[in-house]
């Protein structure tokens, strides 16, 4: 506990596709975790010596937190959702376990999606209500119930039961789900699925409307330690504000140009020209004159100008708004990736505080 | 840190009140039932789901307390009906019908808590079984009526129904099977509200969804919607061509199947016409006895059998000679109850609360199918009902209620030494029915005395040192302050005297 060690506890899930993707991210954070090799389970981050880092399964880190062994964590939302017995839907908020405080629902790492995938030769069926029906057709023909093969029961008895699909039976094996159907020990499974690669592969389809859970990496504190101590929310707050910064900077790129003019008025209208054929282009950039004043590194008359753009990956769309900048008489295009980009204050860190203040 | 456990959400402490008024109605209730043949019976808290399975309906069923030990599927009782029958078929069945049972306790229901809203429930119902339908029937309606009746609760809404109507227009259509439960379980829902009928025909429109065309349409053969309909069939058709099917029968189940996903349109049109009937079913419903006639020629229209209503007529006439007048009596073939196992007459009593909302007293109805449905050999004739603990104690008359028997007197033992004696004289005056406590706190005999002024307790009873060698007592009266010695053989009698006195008995 944070007490005994003097630190704050950050569980990490130490396994798997998402350690490489965790890490990877908190050191875009600015959170680089230094581990001296990978099969330690405990490291600290240089730029936070308040840490020190557990290294966990994924699924165990839920756990790890609500009991107060761990102040902070990384877990996939699907993990957290199974664990707590809920998704994304309304729960009263006095019903929650208070034990547990979604700090970040979308970590932007990690995605995948919880499925529910029948045999493809299911013809018949395409959506829930179809597997409505045919949980009425294999009761009077069968005399049982659908089986489900998932590691998912609880959210998956939590979906079928919104369709009305009562008669049923959940059970989860250890092994490989994909195969269940093929082998008749199953019926149809409700399993994670990135690109539907696998469950093609297997002879499985996937429903219309048959997505249980989007999930993605998600950032979970223990909310009594967060209310208990002063350093563990603090800390908590520098990690969200530098995530949420991250996050909006993420596929973000500032682009600064050299535009001559006559003056600052007139480049000033110039970029508002410009502001509007990029409408055409691309949503959400907008220039502004950043040097009124003359700049003594280049020539009289020349001003700059700058603007965020979301480029993403998408190499055309950057050029074709090189493409309307040249046109408007701008040189020097130079398009730099941002680090953070921080808002007049942290959504999350806000919701955070009211969160707390209401339970307090 | 040390964490405070919290109550669960949805459930709460029962204070000594309410608790004392919950044994009372219960005594009361049981007493009276037990006067009709009525043996108390009680069940296991916990239960395997399945057994509610076949007696809850598709929509209560995910408000079942339920979880999951050594991989088996428990909950807590949603209801006591199945649990009955279970009780029935491992300690009845050989013995001969008919068999009354009672019952009174906990229920749980996994309801989304709201303010006021509770899980847990006490429930205190009736089931009898093997009994003649009209009698059976009689028999708890009249029952339910008296018992209110000798609870002093009068106005209320009797609602009273019969299955036997919408499930035997369910028949004729030959809607399957699965959809005959849902429509049934529907039912409640439909006749509740405008909302609930909303609702309702959202989740029907949603399993069978509106072919992508207007309802005129589908009669009309070759319409260019209906061919695009086919076509996009036949391409989900073309491109499962690459499929493998497995052998002949997974082939010829997955094509049965299919075809039967062809008919849901037509099943659709059964079931909306199905929902209209309900609708002017539940028009229809009102006060006896002029509502039978227009229900009389409703079936006619529909060319269903009247008998379901001449069963009605039968029951109307028992109630009324409880002395429930007519206008409180309401009519409603619509009325399902959230229950999907009742199969004849069904009823519900409401009556209105302090605050105008409605709430439900009672339920119940005959339910012939259950008891094959969890296990046993066939169908045996059964009817019952519930009545909810604590919405029946908010409709009580709060003179009728018990007032909390509080402390008579206390006990001061004047020094550690005459504890045991003070115990001793607590225990020959309790032996004779008299509520007394003993001083443990032990600080001074005034400060017990001023505690007792304080919980209002009439007499205090001083333990010294001379009153322990002498086996005698002092009594001193808190309210007119006479103090006096008594021997403790005769304390007894003295003070049984006394409160008879003061009581006015």
């Amino acid at each position: 506990m944070m007490s005994e060690h003097g630190a704050v506890r950050l569980a990490l899930p130490g396994k798997g596709g998402i350690e490489a993707s965790t890490l990877a991210f908190l050191a875009e954070c600015g959170l680089k975790v230094s581990r001296n090799n990978p099969r330690q389970y405990l490291a600290r981050i240089k730029s936070m010596p308040e840490f020190e880092v557990v290294f966990q399964r994924a699924v165990d880190i839920p756990l790890l937190v609500q009991s107060g062994d761990a102040d902070l964590g990384v877990t996939g939302f699907d993990i957290l959702a199974e664990h707590r017995g809920y998704g994304d839907e309304e729960v009263d908020a006095d019903d929650l376990d208070n034990e547990l405080t979604l700090l970040q629902r979308e970590l932007g790492f990690s995605k995948c999606r919880l499925v529910v995938a029948v045999p493809e030769a299911w013809i018949d069926v395409s959506n829930c209500a179809d597997l409505w029906h045919l949980s009425g057709y294999y009761q009077s023909h069968k005399g049982r119930g659908l089986r489900i093969a998932t590691k998912y029961p609880v959210l998956t008895s939590q979906f079928l039961r919104r369709h009305n699909i009562t008669n049923c039976k959940i059970f989860s094996p250890h092994g490989a789900l994909e195969a269940a159907p093929l082998t008749d020990t199953a019926d149809l499974i409700v399993d994670l699925t990135e690109t539907g690669t696998t469950l093609r592969e297997n002879h499985l389809k996937l429903l219309d409307d048959g997505v249980v859970l989007e999930s993605q990496a998600c950032l979970i504190a223990n909310t009594q330690l967060l209310q208990a101590d002063a350093q563990t929310l603090k800390v908590a707050e520098t990690v969200l504000e530098l995530i949420d910064a991250r996050n909006q900077a993420r596929n973000r790129a500032n682009l600064i140009a050299a535009m001559r003019g006559e003056s600052a008025e007139a480049v000033q209208r110039t970029c508002h020209r410009l502001n509007q054929r990029l409408k055409t282009v691309v949503a959400g950039v907008e220039f502004r004159v950043s040097t009124p004043e003359f700049a003594s590194d280049i020539e009289p008359g020349w001003y700059t100008i700058s603007g965020v753009a979301n480029v993403g990956d998408s190499a055309p769309e950057l050029l074709e708004i090189i493409a309307v900048l040249r046109s408007a008489g701008a040189a020097n295009i130079n398009v730099i990736p941002l680090m953070y980009r921080f808002a007049r204050e942290s959504a999350s860190v806000r919701a955070l505080r009211e969160r707390l203040k209401r339970k307090s | 840190m040390m964490k405070r456990v919290e109550r669960l959400h949805g459930m709460r402490d029962l204070l000594p009140e309410e608790g004392m008024h919950q044994r009372w109605l219960v005594d009361r209730l049981g007493q009276f039932l037990e006067l009709a043949g009525y043996a108390r019976v009680d069940t296991p808290i916990i239960e395997q789901s399945d057994l509610f399975q076949a007696s809850f309906g598709q929509e209560s069923w995910q408000n079942l307390y339920a979880f999951r030990l050594h991989q088996r599927d428990l909950c807590l009782r949603p209801e006591y009906t199945a649990s009955v029958c279970r009780l029935y078929l491992d300690h009845y069945q050989q013995q001969a019908l008919p068999q009354r049972f009672q019952y009174a306790g906990p229920i749980f229901l996994y309801d989304a808590p709201g303010r006021g809203r509770y899980r847990q429930h006490t429930q205190l119902g009736i089931e009898l079984f093997g009994g003649h339908e009209i009698s059976s029937d009689a028999e708890i309606l009249q029952l339910a009526c008296d018992a209110l009746q000798h609870l002093n609760i009068t106005r209320y809404r009797l609602e009273l129904g019969h299955v036997g109507v919408a499930s035997s227009f369910i028949n004729r259509l030959q809607l399957d099977n699965h959809a005959a439960r849902l429509l049934l379980s529907l039912m409640e829902q439909i006749s509740r509200s405008e909302e609930g009928e909303r609702l309702a025909q959202q989740k029907l429109a949603a399993l069978y969804p509106s072919p992508a065309m207007s309802e005129e349409a589908v009669d009309t053969e070759h319409s260019a919607a209906a061919a695009t309909r086919e076509e996009r069939y036949v391409t989900s058709l073309l491109s499962g061509i690459s499929i493998s099917f497995g052998d002949d029968d997974a082939r010829r189940e997955v094509v049965e199947r299919f075809l039967l996903k062809l008919e849901r349109s037509e099943q659709r049109r059964k079931i909306l016409h199905t929902l209209e009937f309900l609708r002017e079913l539940h028009a229809v419903s009102g006060p006896p006895p002029e509502v039978f006639e227009r229900l009389r020629a409703l079936l006619d229209r529909y060319d269903l059998d009247p008998a379901p209503l001449e069963e009605l007529q039968q029951l109307v006439a028992i109630v009324e000679q409880c002395g429930v007048p007519s206008e409180q009596i309401e009519l409603n073939l619509a009325l399902g109850r959230e229950i999907s196992y009742y199969t004849g007459m069904v009823f519900e009593i409401h009556a209105q609360g302090d605050d105008g909302r409605d709430s439900q007293l009672c339920g119940g109805g005959r339910y012939d199918r259950l008891m094959h449905a969890v296990g046993a050999p066939e169908d045996l004739n059964a009817s019952g009902f519930a009545f909810r603990v604590e919405r029946l104690l908010a409709h009580i008359p709060g003179n009728d209620l018990p007032a909390r028997l509080a402390t008579e007197v206390l006990v001061i033992p004047v020094s550690e030494q005459e504890l045991p004696y003070a115990l001793r004289v607590a225990r020959v005056i309790r032996a004779h029915g008299v509520r007394a406590e003993v001083d443990v706190v032990g600080q001074s005999v005034s400060s017990a005395l001023r505690l007792a002024a304080e919980r209002e307790i009439r007499l205090a009873l001083i333990a010294g040192e001379h009153e322990r060698a002498k086996e005698v007592i002092t009594v001193r009266d808190l309210v007119t302050g006479e103090e006096q010695v008594v021997d403790v053989a005769t304390l007894s009698s003295q003070l049984v005297d006394k409160k008879k006195l003061r009581e006015g008995r």
